[in-house]
């Protein structure tokens, strides 16, 4: 396949960008006085858009993916098919039934080479998919030809969400609060371009109401906040599966954009367990992996989730399926001490503070402030038992390391190998160390970064344990 | 463990007068501003206190600092113990070494010292100060020895 060109829709995937940049110019233009130049742009950027799409050619060639674009600057990309990281695959539901879909071919350099075909059809990707395995030498190309079909469809392990599994998903995300804390953030940012007068109002309004109607208003906030993260999660995990074969593992999700990601298992660095506070409570788990990649890399493949929930019975048959080196059963985890719960409600009582600038306004909002104490004081306190019963250590076989840590009541078990650890701090105060207690902190390689691991005021001993096991491997 | 050369004491000692200047200068531009917006003159005064008592627990401290500042470059391991108050002790791999840095600010430069950057695929560990030949030498043994643990693999 040579010099072929993107599939003609690609230009309305354009459009929308056209749309966004006219309308500026448009808000410019009248800004200052100069309207006419808007239509004048607005042609010429048309031109420019159907012109680039016909420059922009691709080629598929016998050891590279070749890139050739550009109206007066020409550029030319080339991509040697072992240069390859990722090929990532996101469909439109309206690009279905042209079997069309977009492709995103990421290599290992930090430069920006990135390829994205916008619109091309469903075999180019597969296409190179299998020149990439050819170029790897991971398969031969005339055995892998005849076995192709065959082998089409074996995986090594397969796993498909359930419509139940969904909606536990759906309905145990706290997705719908962040949503309020946006709403938050924003009248925060933005409240000076509320005129007072309108303020004035609203607190009237809730003043004159009385406080159990402003409850009552904030549940049915609540509710609605509810509502849209169900539906939202529905229509981003929408047919979630994962497969692992060849040592790669795919995922594809989606209801109106269906997304496909491969990612090559030796790219893991460390496999994530998560439990959100009602998650918890209903034993189901979430679980994500971290992975090295490159800064272009889009947002949501960084930390992908790679099974959105698994109940506690079938957590670890199914997760050893995909991953070696994990535990058949939950590790019972070491290093807890009593002595931290004091520590973790101490850290977090700064957030006592937070209410006290309705305290301004004089003692109007004082029923309101103790309120809002009264259940802050509750929270600090819980969080203290919360994160020191989900704290501490282990180390299981194969030089894995297990780190059990909690935080914003999200509680997390970390599996990750002795290879994938890239150093080891114990750190502790002459305070802690008086107390026999420590900080264990690890550092691992997440996205194109550092992430680290904490495990937070644990026993002292078995800290030094586990950094000896580290040094003397 | 090996401790850091004698002289980054000296070093200590002056970056911990360098920042009593900044807090005088401070000072005294605080009494110009203050009688400017018209604020009361002795809350300038805490400002020079502020910058005392940092001298005094800095100065006090060197002896501390240098006790508990240590390093080891073992054939396996890079370990890194710093802080008197905030303990850190830190290990990294000689196989997880990507690179060695050196670094010379002027103070350093006048001790004829380096300080040495130890990265990892991940994150940097630094080694507060050693005399120059020093760290020309970790540079190299880190650098070889990692060369061979990869190599080995």
């Amino acid at each position: 396949m040579q010099n072929k060109l993107l599939n003609p829709l690609a230009l309305l995937f354009g459009l929308k960008n056209y749309f966004s940049q006219v309308i500026s110019i448009l808000l410019l233009s009248i800004w200052i006085h100069f309207i006419w130049i808007t239509p004048i742009f607005a042609l010429f950027l048309l031109a420019y858009k159907i012109i680039s799409y016909f420059t922009y050619r691709y080629s598929i060639l016998d050891n590279q993916l070749l890139i050739k674009h550009g109206i007066f600057f020409k550029k030319e990309i080339h991509m040697p098919y072992e240069k390859i990281q990722n090929i990532h695959r996101k469909q439109w539901f309206f690009l279905k039934p042209f079997n069309l879909e977009e492709v995103i071919v990421d290599n290992a350099s930090h430069a920006d080479s990135n390829i994205d075909l916008v619109a091309v059809n469903e075999n180019v990707a597969q296409m190179l998919e299998h020149k990439r395995l050819i170029a790897n030498n991971d398969i031969a190309e005339d055995i892998s030809n005849k076995a192709k079909d065959d082998n089409h469809n074996k995986f090594d392990a397969q796993y498909n969400i359930s419509n139940h599994s969904m909606n536990l998903f759906a309905a145990t995300s706290f997705r719908g609060l962040f949503g309020i804390f946006i709403l938050c953030e924003f009248y925060q940012r933005y409240s000076f371009a509320i005129s007072s007068k309108y303020k004035d109002e609203v607190f009237n309004y809730l003043g004159s109401k009385g406080i159990i109607i402003v409850i009552i208003e904030f549940l049915i906030l609540l509710i609605v906040a509810f509502i849209v993260s169900y539906v939202s999660i529905w229509i981003q995990y929408y047919r979630f599966t994962l497969t692992k074969k060849d040592g790669y593992l795919t995922f594809s999700r989606g209801l109106l954009k269906q997304e496909t990601v491969k990612i090559k298992t030796n790219r893991i660095q460390s496999i994530n367990f998560t439990q959100n506070i009602i998650r918890r409570l209903f034993k189901i788990t979430t679980v994500k992996i971290t992975i090295i990649s490159d800064q272009k890399e889009n947002t949501n493949t960084k930390d992908p989730v790679i099974i959105p929930v698994l109940n506690a019975k079938k957590l670890y048959p199914i997760t050893n399926q995909f991953f070696d080196n994990l535990p058949k059963e939950e590790p019972k985890i070491f290093g807890k001490r009593n002595y931290s719960i004091w520590l973790f409600i101490r850290n977090s009582s700064w957030i006592l503070l937070m209410p006290l600038p309705l305290l301004l306004n004089g003692t109007s909002w004082l029923a309101m402030f103790i309120f809002i104490e009264v259940i802050l004081l509750g929270l600090v306190i819980f969080n203290g038992f919360y994160r020191h019963v989900h704290n501490g250590v282990k180390l299981i076989k194969n030089d894995v390391l297990v780190i059990e840590n909690c935080r914003l009541f999200n509680r997390h078990l970390h599996f990750i190998n002795w290879h994938r650890i890239q150093s080891i701090t114990l750190r502790e105060s002459i305070w802690m160390q008086k107390k026999n207690l420590a900080h264990l902190k690890i550092s691992e390689r997440r996205g194109d970064a550092s992430g680290e691991i904490i495990a937070k005021y644990i026993d002292l001993n078995v800290a030094r344990s586990i950094y000896n096991w580290y040094q003397n491997q | 463990m090996k401790k850091l050369p004698e002289n980054v004491k000296k070093i200590w000692m002056q970056a911990s007068i360098i920042t009593f200047i900044f807090w005088m200068i401070a000072f005294i531009g605080s009494r110009f501003l203050f009688t400017l917006i018209k604020w009361p003159i002795w809350l300038s005064f805490i400002i020079l206190a502020l910058g005392i008592l940092e001298l005094i627990c800095e100065l006090s401290l060197i002896p501390y600092r240098y006790a508990f500042n240590k390093y080891k470059i073992s054939e396996e391991y890079v370990e890194i113990q710093k802080g008197f108050f905030f303990r850190k002790l830190s290990s990294i791999p000689i196989a997880r070494v990507q690179n060695v840095n050196l670094n010379q600010g002027p103070l350093l430069r006048m001790q004829n010292l380096n300080s040495v950057y130890v990265d990892t695929a991940g994150d940097n560990h630094k080694i507060e100060a050693v005399t120059h030949e020093e760290a020309q030498t970790i540079r190299k043994q880190v650098m070889d020895l990692a060369m061979e643990a990869r190599n080995a693999k």
